[in-house]
C-alpha cells in the first residue's frame, strides 16, 4: 500500500509541475517519442512484474536509455530529412501493445484459475453433501 | 573525583544516546526493506518524469494552433510579415530620399543652362525608367475570370499570367509608351508569372479583375486589341475570359514602386 501511494504522490507531483512546464514547440517532436519510449518501458515493467522477471536495473536503463535514444533518432531523422522517428514510434508502439497483451493474457488466466477453483470447491460440497445423505439415508 | 564521576555519567549518557541513534537508524531501515520503499521511489521519479512530460506536451499541443498547418509554414508566415514590415519601412526611407533629391534639383540654380539640359535629360530619362507618374490618351482593358457555372469552372476560364503577359506584349506592339498592371507599372526588367493561386507582376501580388492601362494612340491600340482573330477575340472566345477594352481620354499610370539597381551589368565602352 505504502509503495503505491509513494509511486502515486510522485505521478501527481509530475503533473503539477508538467503544468507550468513549458515546452517550445519545435521541441514537441522529441518530447513526444521520448514518452512513447517511456511509457512503452513501464508497459514492459508491468508485464515482467505480473511474470515475476522484474528488475529495477532494466526498468531504468531502458526508461531513460530507450527516451534518450530515441530523442537521438528524432535529431539525426531532422538533420538527414529522413524521418527516421517513425522507426521509434512504430517499434515502441508495437512493443506496447505486445506488453499490454501479455498481461491482459495473464489477468484472464488468473481469473480463470480463480473459476475453476470456485466450481471445484462447489462440486466438493455437493459430493461431500451427497455423502452425508446417502449416509444419513443408510443410518435411518 | 566528582569531575571524573561526571564524565563517567556523560559517556554512559552518549552511549546510550549512540544505541537509540543505532536502533532508530536500525528501525527506519528495517522499514524501508519492509515496504521496500527505495524501489517504489526510484519507480517513482520514473514516473514523475513520465507525467511531467505528458501533461507539459499536451498543454503546448493544446496551446498551439498551427499543429495542423506545421511548424515550416508558421516559420514562413512569421517570415513573411517580417519582411513585409521591413518592405513598408525602406518604402518609406526611399519616398523621403527622393522627396530631399527633388529638393536639390529644384533648388539648383535654374539660370545655369547645363543643369537646364541635365535636368531636361534625368526627366526624359526617368520617363523611359517609368519612376515618373504619366498621363495621355489611352485605353483600359479589364480582365475578369470567366463567369460560367461553378460546376464548369475549368483552369481555361481563368485570368492567368500568360494571358496578362499577351495582353501587355500586344499592347507594347502597338506602339503604347506605358503600361500598368493594377497600377504596377511596367519596366524594363518587370517580370509577369503565376505564383500558386495569383499573378505577380514586379513582385507584387495582383488579383482579379486585372485592369491594364496604357499611354499612345488610343486608336491604334484599340484597333490593335479589337482585331479579328486579334487578343480580345482569342480571350473571349476560347477561354471564355471576361475582358473589355475602353478608350479613354486621359488614363494616368504611377510611377515604378520599387528601387532600380543595377548590381551586376556595367557600362561597357
Amino acid at each position: 500500500m505504502t509503495g503505491i501511494i509513494i509511486v502515486i504522490g510522485f505521478v501527481i507531483a509530475g503533473v503539477l509541475t508538467g503544468l507550468n512546464v513549458i515546452i517550445p514547440y519545435s521541441y514537441s517532436q522529441y518530447i513526444a517519442v521520448a514518452i512513447l519510449a517511456c511509457l512503452d518501458s513501464v508497459f514492459g515493467a508491468f508485464s515482467a512484474n505480473i511474470e515475476k522477471k522484474f528488475r529495477m536495473s532494466t526498468f531504468l536503463s531502458g526508461f531513460f536509455g530507450n527516451a534518450i535514444i530515441a530523442m537521438f533518432l528524432v535529431y539525426i531523422g531532422s538533420k538527414l530529412n529522413v524521418e527516421i522517428y517513425l522507426a521509434a514510434v512504430i517499434v515502441f508502439g508495437s512493443r506496447l501493445l505486445n506488453n499490454f497483451s501479455t498481461i491482459r493474457r495473464e489477468f484472464i488466466e488468473r481469473l480463470d484459475n480463480k473459476k475453476n477453483e470456485l466450481k471445484n470447491e462447489k462440486k466438493n460440497k455437493k459430493e461431500e453433501k451427497k455423502i452425508t445423505e446417502s449416509k444419513v439415508e443408510e443410518e435411518s | 573525583m566528582t569531575n571524573k564521576k561526571e564524565l563517567n555519567e556523560e559517556k554512559e549518557v552518549v552511549e546510550e544516546n549512540g544505541e537509540k541513534k543505532k536502533l532508530f537508524k536500525e528501525k527506519v531501515v528495517e522499514f524501508f526493506k519492509k515496504y521496500s520503499i527505495i524501489s517504489y521511489t526510484v519507480i517513482g521519479i520514473a514516473l514523475f518524469f513520465l507525467s511531467m512530460l505528458l501533461t507539459a506536451q499536451m498543454k503546448t499541443i493544446s496551446n498551439t494552433e498551427e499543429v495542423i498547418a506545421g511548424k515550416r509554414e508558421a516559420q514562413l508566415a512569421d517570415e513573411l510579415l517580417t519582411l513585409q514590415q521591413e518592405y513598408e519601412a525602406l518604402k518609406d526611407k526611399y519616398s523621403a530620399s527622393e522627396k530631399i533629391v527633388e529638393e536639390y534639383k529644384n533648388n539648383s540654380s535654374t539660370n545655369d543652362a547645363l543643369i537646364n539640359s541635365m535636368k531636361k535629360e534625368i526627366e526624359n530619362l526617368s520617363t523611359l525608367a517609368g519612376t515618373t507618374d504619366l498621363k495621355g490618351e489611352g485605353i483600359i482593358i479589364t480582365l475578369t475570370d470567366g463567369t460560367k457555372n461553378a460546376a464548369e469552372v475549368d483552369s481555361n476560364s481563368l485570368v492567368h499570367d500568360s494571358d496578362v503577359l499577351t495582353v501587355v506584349n500586344e499592347l507594347k506592339a502597338a506602339g503604347a509608351e506605358a503600361i500598368s498592371v493594377n497600377d504596377q507599372r511596367i519596366i524594363s526588367t518587370s517580370a509577369i508569372r503565376c505564383v500558386g493561386p495569383v499573378i505577380q507582376v514586379n513582385y507584387q501580388k495582383v488579383a482579379t479583375p486585372i485592369v491594364i492601362k496604357a499611354i499612345g494612340n488610343a486608336q491604334y491600340l484599340e484597333s490593335a486589341m479589337n482585331i479579328k482573330n486579334g487578343i480580345v477575340d482569342l480571350l473571349k472566345g476560347t477561354a471564355g475570359i471576361g475582358i473589355t477594352v475602353s478608350r479613354e481620354n486621359e488614363v494616368t499610370i504611377p510611377k515604378y514602386d520599387g528601387v532600380l539597381s543595377f548590381r551586376t551589368a556595367v557600362e561597357s565602352n
